[in-house]
């Protein structure tokens, strides 16, 4: 069994007479280790499958799966325990808590589960060794995104589910984060599943899902992702 | 120029930010209702007063004289301008009896009308309970606010005569039945007035038909003044009003007391000429009676001196007889004696003669006899005597041949002595056979016979004995013979010498007899002779009693008669006496109370005079005062939390305002979309508080006041001036705080404002250079301790907020226990004595004090005066306060009844017999301290008396001036005049079985308990309760305001965070714990700070409340602080509950998808 699965998964989004299906029917799997990109115009319903994914969202029909568990009858709690342990996100605004330093905000994270890696380590690991006592609002959007990146992965996630990470972020960050995230599974050998709109990313990953107004249009398995020094968009 | 979209958009905001709106319009809600209800609460009680007032015609003028009011005084007032009715009444104190229990009553004499149109029926009662009065006997009581207690309809009054010395003057009837109860407007208050009988404080007031009065006119006059309705009493446009008439009334009192004083001089006078004449005329008549009752005192005086003389003569004489007839007697008697005796001697001589003549006769008879027998024994001693010769010659013969034999005898034996063939022997045989031949004899013959003699020897001695014995008789016999012989010669010679003698007895024997017959024949011619003298002289002597006994009955009669008209004449006289003493006994009276009185004196007055009014005026203000402590705090509450929530709206529309900046919109228009927003949600909350506020608070404290005042029931009213002043400052609060807010971001360039803001960049605190204490906090509560220092506004918004909020809370409280507290302290560490013994009379009777020292119901008890007064200062007597003085007897030991302590420094102190100790409210009231001089007056008389105070002790309900006997002698010139006893009663008896055992006691006053007291001021006090409610909602809306605001902006402004932690995987508790942190810290800091502050809050509280008699202490409680402490956090955890769903419901796509 695929380490991620979904099967015929929709999801309704209901405000007031109006019905809106996000996502209608997705059906995907995903290995351990792998280098998702998923792809797909804005609206499609990327985010919607990523925070299903995530346990961020339920879906309306249809299962999860990850690493054997069914995700999506999780109930509150189970859902949050979930994210806690199990799932590590990346924003495209970072999300970092203002108040706290990048340290402390990676440590955050990591205090709150069972096996994390060390703070610190990561935020090295990141390239921000020398700024772990500055806070966020000190840092450039690219640096944040670095501290986003690292609070994620301190928490020895199952998988890292980053959502248009470069969206706020210019090209040449943009390479790097992504360079950063490449790494990431290439070293660690973490599942990550990179959403974006950008059709150049591609070619980064293991395997790219392709996302059309809330169906798969298309998954490709890439056995020589490039790396993403050498991508150009 | 409308704008649609700009309006739309602001209606839209409205929608969009209902939390926001909500926190404005509440916290507004919440300054004007309270504003609005607290400064409506005086003037509604003012108004509801005041229409009570004017309902019942009360009073507008009360007048008292000394020398009361007549009829004319009456119609003089009545006819005064400006007076539109007057009221006649009559007043008097006194202690009595209901059931078991003894209470002080005010009895008035009931109003003429009972219809309330009539303008002269004034202090109109509300009947609520029973009837009007129809008979003498029957009574109305007023309801006091705490309720009757044992009294209700057909309970019977029976008053104490005793208990007030003019009560015999005032009221003929003691006994009373309750037939009806009702309120009256002039006894509002719980505390009815001061008295000078029983414990000083009226318990009840009683109305009883004026028909009970004996008194001449009246002690009371009301009236009341044209057009003073028309105001409010309790302003002073009223007594602006009144004033005039009453200078008037004043100036007329001082006619009239004249005229009356003169009025009651020349009645004393006529009443004296009157007296005198009686008194001569009565002393005539008397001393008439007096003249005729001597006279008859002297007649029988003069008959009981004849009697007397008659008596004496009577008996001399019938001395006399008595003597005489005993003499006689005496005669009579030894003649009979000497008779008796000469009989007896006769009857003697008699006897001894014929035994003397028998016992000659024997004597004869004897001598013939002797003679006889002389005769025979004489021949028969003479035969004896031959007998005797004849004897001698044979006795002789045989002696002649023993001595022939006893020598032959001799012979031989010699010979057989000698030794046979000797010639000696021969010799001897020769003789001897010679003396044989002589003899004619042989030797056997000799033999024999020789051996024979012994035998032949004793017969021989024998007949010699014989012989001689009867020669001895015949002697003897000759010798007696010769002497009977002389004896009866002698005999012969007695006898004839006897007959002889017995001869001559017998001739004397008869001379007696003789001369005995005569003298009984004198005898019994004296005894009749004497008989006949003593029937003369009984005869005579009876007569003379007769006449005697005769006289005395007469002088009985007499004596009776004058004893009868003695008694007449007393009893005449006593009547007279009696009548002339009570006419003069009243005379003195009327003197004395003149001398008394001094000057004529008439009191004019205003209702500030009754202790009611003037207490629920006091109360009127107080809720004024306190309407402008409190709302302090909520108007700076309400701009504080406009301010954070409009900078916080203003914050997030920064966007906004930029767009409507470059799209040309001037700033004030901006700026009016958020004033419009601030004002439409401070006028709905300000209109909906003043509603709320002034329909709630004043109902809750007119209830509280229900306990105190017995008052009809209030209507809320709607103040225009106080909703617009009220509704004014919170909008105008709330758009000065909008305004501020608004104009920092207004100032900005659009440029600078369509620019997202730069997020507020994380600051280090302080407290991250200390290591230990950083490094072991976790993550979310360093970012709870960087938020705290990041916003000063909310800081001390909600600082203050929960400031606010406790120190409201502790207020409360504070009241709450203090109020409580009185009774403890006064009562547990104050007042040691429970009971108080009322005498009558300047001294106890033996009785009570011997009931008193029973050890089986009394610990101990000493006497103490207690007296209703006044003081004031040395300045200014009208500067005065009600007090009790007390002075005991036993100084040294009265720190057993009352502890004296000094309030500063807490430590107890000794009285003395020159000490002056007031209590410390008074010395407060007064602004004196020790050193000082006072001035005290008695109620019940007018002279003020200087004291100089030499100590000041703690003590919380009612004043005191506790004079030392010394102190009272200088100060009063007298000693103190004891009333009554303080007593400790001992464990194991109820105080009704106490009052059981006292009651019977002769002499006794009113009796009453400390835990009657306290049971009286415990239900007063509860009125403090509703007070303290509403302390405590403002206090827990103070705190949820801002609580509720504070959170809701944190949440606003945190949504990312909550979002990004909700991401991260932080549970729903942990996620709270990330905002509520910071509420409960701020609330513990702003609830230590309300806990100091609380103090200050409190101590203005309590100084603006507090009545004149109470000192409510002003330290407070630990439990007020813990609970004002627990229940702020109890207000934050209830906030704190209400806005957990809405961070559970934060959603964290929607937070995360833009920036904001
Ligand atoms: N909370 C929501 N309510 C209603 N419609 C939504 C909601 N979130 C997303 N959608 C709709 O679902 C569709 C998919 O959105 P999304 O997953 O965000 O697309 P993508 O990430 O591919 O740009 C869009 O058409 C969007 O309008
Ligand atoms: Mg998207």
């Amino acid at each position: 069994m695929a380490y991620v699965e979904f099967r015929n998964v929709r999801k309704v989004y209901q405000s007031g007479e109006v019905k809106v299906e996000a996502v209608k029917g997705v059906n995907f799997t995903i290995n351990e280790g792998e280098l998702v990109i998923v792809v797909g115009p804005s609206g499609a319903g990327k985010t919607t499958v990523l925070n299903m994914l995530g346990g961020m969202d339920a879906c309306t029909s249809g299962d999860i799966f990850l690493d054997g568990a069914e995700i999506s009858k999780f109930n509150r709690n189970q859902l949050i325990r979930y994210r806690r342990e199990d799932v590590g996100f990346v924003f495209q605004f970072y999300n970092l808590v203002q108040n706290l330093t990048t340290l402390e905000n990676v440590e955050l994270a990591s205090q709150i589960c069972k096996d994390p890696l060390d703070a610190a380590q990561c935020l090295k690991d990141v390239g921000l060794g020398e700024r772990m006592q500055n806070f966020p609002a000190q840092l450039s959007g690219g640096e944040q995104q670095r501290v986003a990146i690292a609070r994620a992965y301190a928490k020895n996630p199952k998988l890292l589910l980053c959502d248009e990470p470069t969206g706020a972020l210019d090209y040449i960050t943009g390479k790097n984060i992504l360079k950063l995230l490449q790494d990431t599974c290439r070293n660690n050998g973490k599942s990550v599943v990179i959403i974006t709109h950008n059709a150049a990313f591609e070619a980064l990953g293991n395997r790219v899902i392709r996302i059309n107004s809330g169906t798969v249009a298309d998954v490709r398995e890439n056995p020589d992702p490039m790396d993403a020094e050498r991508i150009e968009w | 120029m409308k704008n649609k979209a700009f309006q739309k958009s602001s209606i839209r905001v409205v929608k969009s930010t209902m939390t926001r709106f909500v926190s404005i319009a509440l916290i507004s809600f919440l300054g004007a209702g309270v504003f609005a209800g607290l400064a409506a609460t005086s003037p509604n009680m003012k108004q509801a007063g005041d229409q009570y007032y004017d309902e019942q015609n009360v009073m507008d003028v009360r007048m008292l004289s000394n020398y009361g009011f007549s009829n004319e005084d009456v119609d003089a007032i009545r006819s005064t301008e400006g007076v539109s009715g007057v009221m006649a009444s009559n007043t008097v104190d006194a202690t009595g009896t209901v059931g078991d229990k003894d209470y002080a009553f005010r009895i008035n004499g009931l109003p003429k009308s009972n219809d309330p149109s009539d303008a002269d029926y004034i202090n109109q009662m509300k009947l609520t309970e029973g009837r009007w009065p129809e008979n003498d006997n029957e009574a109305i009581i007023i309801r006091p606010s705490i309720g009757l207690k044992n009294i209700t309809l057909g309970s019977s009054v029976s008053l104490n005569k005793e208990s007030n010395k003019n009560f015999v003057d005032f009221l003929d009837r003691a006994e009373y039945t309750v037939v009806g109860i009702a309120e009256s407007p002039y006894y509002l208050s719980f505390m009815q007035g001061s008295t000078t009988v029983g414990n000083g404080m009226i318990d009840y007031v009683l109305y009883v038909p004026q028909n009970n009065f004996i008194i001449d006119g009246y002690t009371d006059l009301y009236a009341t003044i044209t057009g003073a309705k028309a105001s409010n009493t309790f302003e002073n446009a009223y007594f602006a009003k009144t004033e005039a008439t009453v200078k008037r009334l004043e100036t007329l009192a001082d006619q009239r007391k004249a005229y009356r004083y003169d009025e009651f001089q020349s009645d004393l006078s006529k009443a004296k000429t009157e007296y005198a004449d009686a008194q001569k005329e009565a002393d005539d008549k008397l001393a008439d009676a007096q003249k005729q009752l001597d006279d008859g005192r002297d007649t029988l005086n003069s008959a009981k001196a004849e009697y007397e003389d008659g008596l004496a003569e009577y008996n001399t004489q019938k001395a006399d007889a008595e003597k005489k007839l005993a003499d006689a007697r005496k005669k009579l008697d030894d003649a009979a004696a000497e008779i008796a005796a000469g009989e007896k001697e006769l009857n003697t001589k008699k006897s001894d003669f014929s035994s003397a003549e028998a016992e000659l006769k024997a004597a004869r008879a004897k001598l013939d006899s002797g003679w006889s027998d002389y005769n025979s024994k004489s021949a028969e001693l003479a035969k004896n005597k031959n007998e005797l010769a004849e004897k001698k010659t044979a006795l002789d013969h045989a002696q002649a041949q023993y001595d022939s034999l006893s020598q032959l005898g001799a012979l031989k034996s010699a010979r057989d002595a000698a030794t046979p063939g000797s010639p000696q022997y021969a010799q001897l045989d020769a003789q001897y056979q010679d003396a044989l031949k002589s003899a004619g004899l042989t030797e056997q013959q000799a033999d024999a016979q020789i051996a024979s003699m012994p035998a032949m020897k004793s017969e021989l001695d024998n007949n010699w004995a014989e012989y001689n014995t009867a020669a001895a008789q015949i002697s003897e016999g000759e010798k007696q013979l010769a002497a009977a012989k002389q004896e009866l010669e002698s005999g012969e010679k007695e006898y004839s010498a006897k007959s002889a003698e017995l001869e001559s007895a017998r001739t004397e024997l008869n001379k007696a007899e003789s001369q005995l017959a005569a003298g009984k024949k004198s005898y019994q011619s004296g005894l009749t002779e004497y008989n006949s003298q003593k029937a003369e002289a009984d005869s005579k002597l009876a007569n003379a009693k007769t006449k005697l006994e005769n006289a005395a009955a007469k002088i009985q009669n007499g004596e009776k008669e004058l004893a009868d008209k003695q008694k007449e004449y007393d009893d005449k006289k006593a009547e007279a006496d009696t009548k002339l003493a009570d006419a003069k006994q009243k005379i003195e009276n009327a003197e004395k109370k003149l001398s008394d009185m001094g000057e004529p004196k008439w009191y004019v007055l205003d209702r500030n005079m009754n202790e009611s009014f003037a207490t629920y005026h006091d109360d009127t203000g107080r809720m004024h005062d306190l309407a402008t402590v409190f709302p302090v705090i909520f108007f700076l509450v309400a701009a504080l939390v406009c301010l954070t929530t409009m900078t916080r709206m203003v914050d997030e529309d920064r966007t906004l305002i930029g767009t409507f900046k470059a799209l040309g919109y001037s700033n004030g228009k901006i700026a009016g979309r958020y004033l419009k927003y601030a004002a439409s949600a401070s006028l709905i909350g300000s209109i909906a508080g003043v509603c709320f506020g002034f329909w709630l608070i004043p109902t809750i404290i007119w209830n509280s006041y229900h306990i105190v005042f017995a008052l009809p029931d209030m209507t809320p009213a709607f103040y225009w001036s106080i909703a617009f002043l009220s509704i004014f400052s919170t909008v105008f609060i709330i758009c000065l705080s909008t305004g501020i807010a608004a104009k920092k971001s207004l100032v900005e360039t659009p440029a600078d404002l369509m620019r997202p803001k730069a997020p507020k960049s994380g600051k280090r605190v302080f407290l991250e250079y200390v290591k230990p204490v950083w490094s072991r906090l976790s993550f979310t509560k360093k970012v709870t301790v960087r938020n705290l220092g990041l916003n000063k506004k909310r800081l001390i918004m909600t600082l203050i907020g929960i400031l606010g909020c406790t120190s409201l809370v502790l207020t409360a409280f504070g009241a709450k226990s203090a109020v409580g507290a009185i009774l403890d302290k006064q009562f547990g560490s104050i007042f040691h004595y429970d009971a108080s013994v009322g005498f009558d009379g300047e001294k106890p009777s033996s009785e009570l004090v011997s009931r008193l020292s029973d050890t089986a119901y009394f610990g101990k008890s000493t006497e103490v005066l207690r007296k209703s007064a006044e003081a004031s200062p040395r300045s200014n007597e009208n500067d005065n306060y009600n007090v009790y003085v007390v002075s005991p007897q036993d100084a040294k030991n009265f720190t057993d009844y009352v502890t004296f302590a000094d309030p500063k420094i807490k430590n107890e102190f000794n009285f003395q017999d020159d000490s002056v100790v007031i209590t410390e409210k008074l010395a407060m009231n007064l602004k004196v301290g020790v050193g000082d001089t006072i001035m005290v007056k008695y109620l019940d008389e007018s002279s003020r008396h200087a004291v100089t105070i030499t100590g000041i002790t703690t003590n919380y309900a009612f004043n005191y001036v506790y004079i030392g006997k010394d102190a009272y002698e200088k100060a009063f010139g007298a000693l103190p005049e004891y009333n009554q006893f303080f007593a400790i009663t001992a464990k194991g008896h109820t105080n009704d079985e106490i009052k059981t055992y006292l009651s019977s006691t002769s002499g006794i006053g009113a009796i009453s308990f400390t835990d009657d007291l306290m049971g009286n001021i415990r239900t007063s006090i509860k009125s403090v309760d509703n007070i303290i409610w509403i302390l405590i909602i403002a206090a827990g809306m103070l705190a949820f305001v801002v609580l509720y605001n504070l959170t809701n902006i944190n949440i606003g402004e945190r949504q990312r965070e909550l979002a990004t932690l909700k991401v991260l995987g932080f549970y729903d508790k942990e996620t709270y714990s990330y905002i509520f942190r910071e509420t409960v810290i701020l609330s513990i800091i702003g609830c230590i700070l309300g806990l100091f502050g609380g103090i200050f809050l409190y101590r203005a509280v309590v100084a603006t409340v507090e009545p004149d008699m109470i000192l409510l202490t002003r330290d407070l409680t630990w439990q007020g602080y813990l609970g004002a402490a627990i229940l702020t956090m109890l207000f934050t955890w209830i906030v704190n509950q209400c806005m957990k769903p809405r961070i559970k419901n934060i959603d964290m796509l929607e937070s995360l998808k833009s920036v904001d």
